[in-house]
């Protein structure tokens, strides 16, 4: 293997694929990307074996080949080379000899047959989705997926449900995420059918991978979504997640508008900063805000033992009764700043759950569970 | 025939030394107090190789008269109370008048005594209780008492004492323990003919405790002194690191009477929560000096059990006296060399430090120099952080030692620390789920969880039983994350069935679980940032040297032990 490709590119590529690399894996391997020849293509590929990329890069082959190489200690390298072209020549002693102006490197590399095989081969197929939509799926779930302390992997938990229906006879896509103490669900109507109606889990890492990928990707793109995998597909990048079936807890009750008979409407954004006001004071264990919804206003009372205690009043109005309920406002926070104009939030009683959602959108919804003393 | 009788003198007398003296011990105790009450400064023991069989205890005090010293082998003579108006304010160790009438009714004795300025002494020699001999006796000043043959007219009693070695090391517990309170009364103890204890007089307890308590206690002890409303307080606390496997060296002393007092051991226990590991107990020596009206000694025969008036005032001073003087750590601090130099109690305050920092002649000769950290102020976010060994133990340095810190104990202790704050002040709020967690249990795990249920709810973790074994997790607190709820509940129950966690700290415990559970694992990578925020955090819940169950954060090794490693120093 012999070719020369600008540094910039090569930069800018690696940084794209390093975040799939493993690097607390036992198989050392996967802390390394493949790089192979492609007629006039550089192609660099890195998997965890759950998520997987590859990036096509122009450079001029003079010989065709492959090898593995450390990502992250390859990008260390180039980040601060300066710019020009770069020669990266395999060489029989098992290393690579990189060459840029007068700096030489060799760098070990691993055997690329060794390299888990990456299966691109079902990007054809299944449901086209605007990249959008995912990211916004991602960005309005995504908090509320469970923070384990990693022991103890619950799939599950740890990663965002996706499942099909329909209502009325339009296909959506539903993307849910829990941590037992509150629920994230966002809905989208599709244009075609597909039946993931069994649901399927992706990782988080690959719902945080996805995202990056998304956001820095060019408008050409678009995602399809079949039974077992999710593709990423642009120009010059494929990338896969391996999707997991797994069992969610059923959530279609909890999120019924009509179970809650107390309806209270308020300015997000208004709640949101006076939220943030409360979450400065309390600390981190007594992470609790209580809320006094009443017929024109709603009260939020914050304490901490050794700090002091605030009280803020926010125009609100409401139907039913007044209520007095304490949440932890983090999870209020994290909700209220997906939405822009009016919030509405729904409760059953002063101990039961909450439900919120913006005014004008219901297909968003985010239940959180009251704390108690 | 009638089936109740009037019981001999002899026997009543039996039964009532067998209150008094158990064993060779407690005629060492008994005549200790004696000699004490009788202001001597030099009292030294013999025992033979069976302690039963012989025991001599010579004193220098004040002696006897010729006609008091008949009466004193009669049972309820004293001269230390006149009548029971003195009982509420008991100022000398004896006041029963029994001690010596019980020893001498079940041995064979001899006591010779003679007061300063008399031109001879007298002795008596009794066999059991009865006087057989009586004359006079050259001898210097003081009381000689010899037990002979103890307990050789109750063979019952003689056939529950231990092994000789067993009642010698008895022995020398009590007299270790007058010892200690008695820093200026010169003991010796001979056994065999050999000696076993010679403890000089010296000028205060601390200098005594080391020499009781063995050299390795050097230099791990600290002195403390505190005096609020009427009670004065004077604990000489070992540091943990010194904890032992029973209470021997848990001393406590009431108005320098030595005491078991349930009080006080668990509020010294209480003072070393967290930091002890589980079943080790601390040394300590502790002295309370307090209005004599205020505590009833005249509980029991052998006086080692009291009633205070007012134990929550007791309980408290102690508990947090200790408290702060383990938050306080003196140990760690370089003091001189000079053991002269060390402090005397009366210059001693609790919230003082000892000795300032840096200020030991060992420092003289190193070159002053800026701190290595921006950081001030505290223990921890003082010294420089250099390392980190297998991503588990976090290495510091300050001028003269190095120190390898236990980063998940470090979080443990910060999460226990604010979790404890957090329910003591009324507010762990528990985040309700959505939908419980089920846990199928042991019928036996399910018994255990039942019982504890109410204290885990303290903790703010919501039960609720399921029907069968199954128990349902409604709440927890918000620290927690649902996954972790499964292994905390099955580790509380655990520690419960083991018997790790004590029955009195079980919420204390369960805090601890939870607090670990929600720590940074050893093996976990942590950046410079996060190792900061974890050394002002420990400072942060008050500089803490151990973790919840008592293991120490950090392992201090100082820059001379380096250096001799290393031979640079001889």
């Amino acid at each position: 293997m012999d070719i020369k490709i600008e540094k910039f590119q090569l930069q800018k590529g690696l940084q794209k694929v390093q975040g799939f690399t493993e690097k607390r894996s036992t198989l050392p391997i996967l802390s390394h990307v493949l790089m192979e020849t492609n007629g006039g293509k550089l192609i660099i590929k890195a998997t965890d074996l759950h998520t997987s990329v590859q990036v096509k890069l122009v450079c001029e082959v003079k010989e065709p080949g492959a090898c593995t190489v450390h990502a992250k200690g390859l990008l260390d390298i180039l980040k601060e080379l300066p710019d020009g072209d770069i020669s990266i020549k395999r060489s029989d002693d098992g290393r690579i000899h990189i060459t840029l102006d007068r700096y030489r490197f060799k760098l070990n590399i691993m055997d690329p047959e060794e390299y888990p095989l990456i299966d691109f081969s079902k990007m054809d197929e299944g449901l086209i989705i605007a990249p959008d939509v995912i990211k916004s799926m991602i960005d309005n779930t995504f908090f509320s997926i469970s923070q384990g302390n990693g022991e103890e992997l619950k799939y599950t938990l740890e990663g965002a449900y996706l499942v099909t229906g329909k209502d009325d006879n339009i296909p959506y896509l539903e993307m849910a995420t829990t941590d037992a103490k509150r629920l994230s669900v966002v809905r989208y109507p599709i244009d075609q059918a597909l039946d993931i109606s069994g649901g399927i889990i992706i990782p988080r890492k690959g719902l945080q991978e996805i995202r990056r990928l998304i956001e820095t990707s060019d408008a050409d793109t678009y995602m399809r979504l079949s039974e077992g995998s999710l593709y990423f597909v642009s120009e010059d990048t494929v990338a896969t997640i391996r999707l997991i079936s797994g069992s969610f807890p059923e959530y279609a009750g909890v999120i019924k508008s009509e179970a809650y008979p107390i309806k209270i409407k308020i300015d997000a954004e208004e709640l949101l900063n006076a939220l943030k006001v409360c979450s400065a004071l309390v600390s981190e264990i007594s992470n609790s805000v209580r809320f006094v919804f009443s017929d024109k206003t709603t009260t939020l009372y914050a304490k901490d033992p050794e700090k002091g205690d605030v009280e803020i009043v926010v125009d609100s109005s409401q139907s039913g009764p007044d209520v007095d309920i304490t949440f932890n406002p983090r999870y209020f926070i994290d909700c209220l700043s997906m939405i822009s104009g009016d919030a509405l939030i729904l409760l059953k009683d002063s101990e039961g759950p909450c439900l919120i959602m913006p005014g004008d959108n219901s297909n968003r919804r985010w239940l959180i569970m009251p704390m108690r003393y | 025939m009638a089936r109740i009788r009037i019981l001999s003198r002899e026997t009543i007398e039996h039964i009532a030394a067998g209150e008094v003296i158990e064993r060779p011990a407690s005629v060492v105790k008994e005549l200790l107090e004696n000699a004490i009450d009788a202001g001597a400064d030099e009292i030294s023991v013999e025992i033979g190789s069976t302690p039963e069989a012989y025991i001599r205890i010579s004193d220098n005090g004040c002696g006897m008269e010729e006609d008091d010293l008949r009466l004193s082998v009669l049972s309820h003579t004293t001269s230390k109370i006149q009548s029971s108006n003195e009982l509420a304010s008991i100022s000398t160790l004896g006041f029963r008048g029994e001690a010596l009438s019980s020893i001498v009714s079940v041995s064979r004795t001899r006591i010779s005594t003679r007061i300063d300025g008399a031109s001879a002494g007298c002795f008596i020699r009794t066999e059991a209780g009865d006087i057989v001999e009586t004359g006079a006796a050259a001898q210097p000043r003081g009381t000689i008492v010899e037990v002979n043959d103890l307990f050789f007219n109750t063979p019952a009693r003689k056939k529950f004492l231990k092994t000789p070695a067993t009642e010698q090391r008895k022995v020398i517990e009590v007299i270790s323990t007058y010892a200690l309170c008695y820093p200026g009364i010169r003991f010796s103890l001979k056994a065999k003919g050999r000696d076993i204890l010679k403890l000089l007089p010296e000028k205060e307890h601390l200098a005594r405790a080391t020499a009781v308590l063995g050299s390795a206690f050097r230099k791990r002890l600290h002195l403390v002194h505190v005096k609020r409303a009427g009670i004065s307080l004077r604990a000489i606390v070992a540091s943990p690191d010194m904890a032992r496997a029973t209470r021997v060296y848990m001393y406590t002393f009431v108005n320098g009477r030595h005491v078991k007092d349930r009080v006080l051991t668990s509020a010294i226990m209480e003072g070393f929560r967290g930091h002890l590991v589980k079943k080790r107990y601390p040394c300590i020596v502790l002295f309370v000096d307090i209005d004599p009206s205020e505590v009833d000694v005249n509980v029991h025969p052998t006086k080692t059990q009291i009633r205070f008036r007012n134990p929550s005032a007791v309980f408290g001073m102690v508990a947090s006296t200790i408290k702060k003087t383990l938050a306080d750590y003196p140990w760690d601090r370089p003091r001189e060399l000079n053991p002269q130099d060390e402090p005397t109690y009366s210059a001693t305050e609790v919230s003082e430090p000892m000795v300032t920092y840096g200020m030991g002649k060992l420092h003289k000769t190193w070159p002053r120099q800026s701190r290595l950290t921006g950081v001030a102020g505290g223990f921890y976010s003082s010294k420089k952080v250099i390392g980190v060994l297998h991503s588990t133990y976090i290495l510091l340095q300050d001028r003269d030692a190095l120190y390898i810190l236990d980063q998940h104990a470090s979080h443990e202790r910060v999460n226990y620390e604010r979790l404890k704050t957090a329910i003591s002040s009324g507010s762990p709020e528990s985040q309700l789920l959505i939908e419980p967690v089920l846990i199928e249990l042991g019928p036996d795990e399910y018994r255990v969880i039942e019982k504890i249920m109410p204290l885990v709810l303290r903790a703010g973790i919501e039960l609720e039983p399921f029907g069968g074994t199954t128990i349902a997790v409604r709440a927890i607190p918000s620290m927690l994350s649902s996954a972790d709820v499964n292994s905390i509940i099955l580790d509380i129950i655990n520690k419960v069935m083991d018997g790790t966690h004590d029955t009195v700290d079980h919420l204390d415990d369960i805090i601890a679980t939870i607090a670990c559970h929600r720590s940074i694992t050893a093996g976990k990578k942590l950046d410079e940032t996060q190792i900061i925020a974890l050394l002002e955090d420990l400072d942060e819940v008050g500089s803490p040297r151990s973790c919840p169950h008592g293991r120490p954060l950090y392992k201090k090794i100082g820059i001379e032990e380096i250096e001799r490693w290393l031979a640079r120093r001889p």
